[in-house]
């Protein structure tokens, strides 16, 4: 039984989408109309009860409903088949941990990363390969609209209203993205955090846009980690203060080499934790020292400081096409921590394959 | 023409409207307490704001706390903050850090605390959104003009001795008052920048257009 406000507009295409901008209902881009038979067609797509509530979205505390979701999701483009993964990516957001209500009102320019592992990302096209943070790839481009659309029309996200971010970023209009498994040397991120390969995940971080990092001639570890400390130790970021999460996706010829080299996501943790830091003279004398939290209550006796509290606090996943680039976001800080959960039915239970979410 | 029915894709709203805290009109001899989010210039304005009640009256215990600016109060500083007949919390001058400090007086509000949010013109829109949105819209802020990060000293002094008295009307007079004389503001102008940006319309612009009017030292 739907809840939902019916809206009876004139069946044009320019009033609707007029009338949907006015309302402060998109994100600037024309929408698909959320009719009654599309909103249907994406609620069959999911076992989960069109009434059923995930929470409530800060900074306005919408309820976030299944069929809130639905409309939304419509409005994105997505297709049905695409439905749990946004219900996935929604239920992590609303963990406490991740701390939406901040996330959202934040002056800093970060948005809720959706990356997804397991099965389901080849079986829904989710591109973990070139241009994987870019357009071309309706999967990776609706899921993540859906997501920011939520955040607009639930979570009251609205720029310069509840949504203060101060410059913002191209990656608030979608950021979803598959890691490119196949090309891992090493665990993926989901069976890293306890989940089955075969069970298939969303992992949520409060990201900045990737940041390009570059070296197109090392064949050796060596030269490639030097890159990424150099690259990466940066006083602008929160993670230099706030710590937290930051994310380093690294291209499959990057990770290549540095398992060639003896390389695994612990040993190069360890290294860029130990190697990648800030002079302390350089970190005290700029930006955000002292802001309670910070490197110098947890190394009050270290040279250099490090961008994140501990190595296991580093996320590694091995993303993108050919080509010797990797890339570095940065994240909200310590504030907001990511969540992984897997996609699965109401109950629970991981789904195979998006057929079995269906409603028979 | 015909017309064509969509769904609405806003989520409903649950609010659950919580009154302000009593107040007693008394806060001389009593303990106050003082959370910084340590901005820029957060724990001066309290330092300035505090320096200013004394002068008004008297005796009183004032304890200090920080607290990370994204993040809620930690439990254990809250826990003592309940044992204060008021609160003055700040700063709300970015997003982030008005939503967790908004929170945070919201809360201690509930638990029959008086508090003050010391927040910007800038972001007292979004702290009024916010605290409507917590069933709390007559939450009393203090206003000061944005920015207070880059001030100067004797600037953030003018800023303090600007809301010294609203502070102690907030903290003592009766709470459907302070309702009632809140709740309306900072409204306008959040509704205003929805279809052009940035004109300043609130009483806290209307009296100070220039934005606070703080003089260099001469």
């Amino acid at each position: 039984m739907s809840d939902a406000r019916r809206i009876a507009l004139d069946d044009d295409l320019d009033a609707i989408e007029d009338w949907f901008h006015e309302q402060g209902l998109t994100d600037g881009l024309p929408i698909v109309p959320p009719t009654s038979e599309r909103v249907a067609r994406m609620l069959a797509a999911t076992d989960f009860e069109p009434s059923d509530e995930l929470g409530l979205m800060g900074p306005k505390w919408g309820v976030a409903t299944i069929e809130t979701l639905a409309i939304n999701a419509v409005m994105a483009g997505c297709t049905p088949a695409y439905f749990p993964v946004v219900i996935a990516a929604i239920q992590a957001m609303l963990e406490e941990k991740f701390n939406l209500y901040a996330v959202q009102a934040t002056t800093h320019p970060c948005a809720p990363l959706v990356i997804v592992n397991g099965p389901l990302a080849a079986e829904l096209g989710i591109n973990a390969r070139y241009n994987v943070f870019g357009q071309g790839f309706r999967a990776n481009a609706t899921i993540g609209r859906a997501i920011r659309l939520a955040l607009i029309n639930v979570g009251g996200g609205a720029p310069g209203v509840l949504d203060r971010a101060t410059h913002g970023m191209p990656s608030k209009y979608s950021f979803c993205i598959a890691e490119n498994e196949e090309e891992n040397p090493w665990q993926p991120l989901h069976v890293e955090r306890g989940f089955a390969p075969e069970v298939s995940t969303v992992t949520i971080g409060a990201c900045e846009n990737p940041h390009n990092l570059n070296d197109h001639i090392s064949n050796t570890s060596d030269g490639i980690l030097t890159m990424i400390c150099s690259s990466i130790a940066a006083i602008g970021t929160n993670n230099a203060y706030l710590y937290g999460e930051p994310i380093l996706c690294l291209g499959p010829e990057h990770a290549s080499i540095l398992a060639r080299d003896g390389y695994d996501k612990t040993k190069i943790r360890r290294h860029l934790f130990e190697h990648a830091r800030i002079p302390r003279v350089q970190w005290q004398s700029a930006g955000m020292f002292g802001m309670p939290g910070s490197g110098n209550n947890h190394f009050p006796d270290a040279d250099a400081l490090p961008m994140f509290r501990k190595p296991e606090y580093l996320m590694i996943i091995v993303a993108g096409g050919a080509g010797r680039h990797s890339v570095w976001l940065p994240t909200f800080g310590a504030g907001s921590r990511s969540v992984t959960r897997p996609i699965a039915r109401r109950d629970g239970t991981p789904l195979r394959s998006t057929a079995e979410a269906r409603r028979v | 023409m015909q017309t064509i029915e969509v769904l609405d894709p806003r989520g409903a709203l649950r609010v659950t409207e919580q009154p302000l805290a009593n107040r007693n009109g008394k806060l001389a001899r009593t303990r106050i307490g003082f959370l910084s989010n340590k901005k820029a210039n957060a724990t001066l304005l309290l330092q300035e704001i505090e320096r200013l009640l004394h002068e008004r009256f008297g005796d009183f215990e004032a304890i200090y706390g920080e607290k990370g600016a994204a993040v809620p109060v930690p439990p254990e500083f809250l826990a003592e903050l309940e044992t204060c007949s008021a609160v003055l919390t700040g700063m709300a001058d970015c997003g982030s850090c008005t939503s967790w400090s908004l929170h945070d007086a919201v809360v201690l509000e509930g638990k029959g605390i008086p508090s003050v949010l010391l927040c910007t013109d800038e972001f007292a829109p979004l702290a009024r959104a916010e605290s409507v949105a917590k069933g709390m819209g007559g939450l009393p802020l203090a206003v000061i003009p944005h920015p207070l990060a880059d001030n100067r000293p004797h600037e953030v002094r003018t800023k303090a001795e600007r809301i010294a008295d609203e502070i102690v009307a907030i903290l003592t007079r009766d709470a459907s008052e302070l309702d009632a004389q809140y709740r309306p503001l900072y409204h306008r102008l959040a509704q205003t920048r929805l279809k052009q940006s940035a004109t300043c319309v609130d009483d806290v612009c209307i009296a100070d257009p220039s934005g606070g009017a703080v003089q260099p030292a001469a």
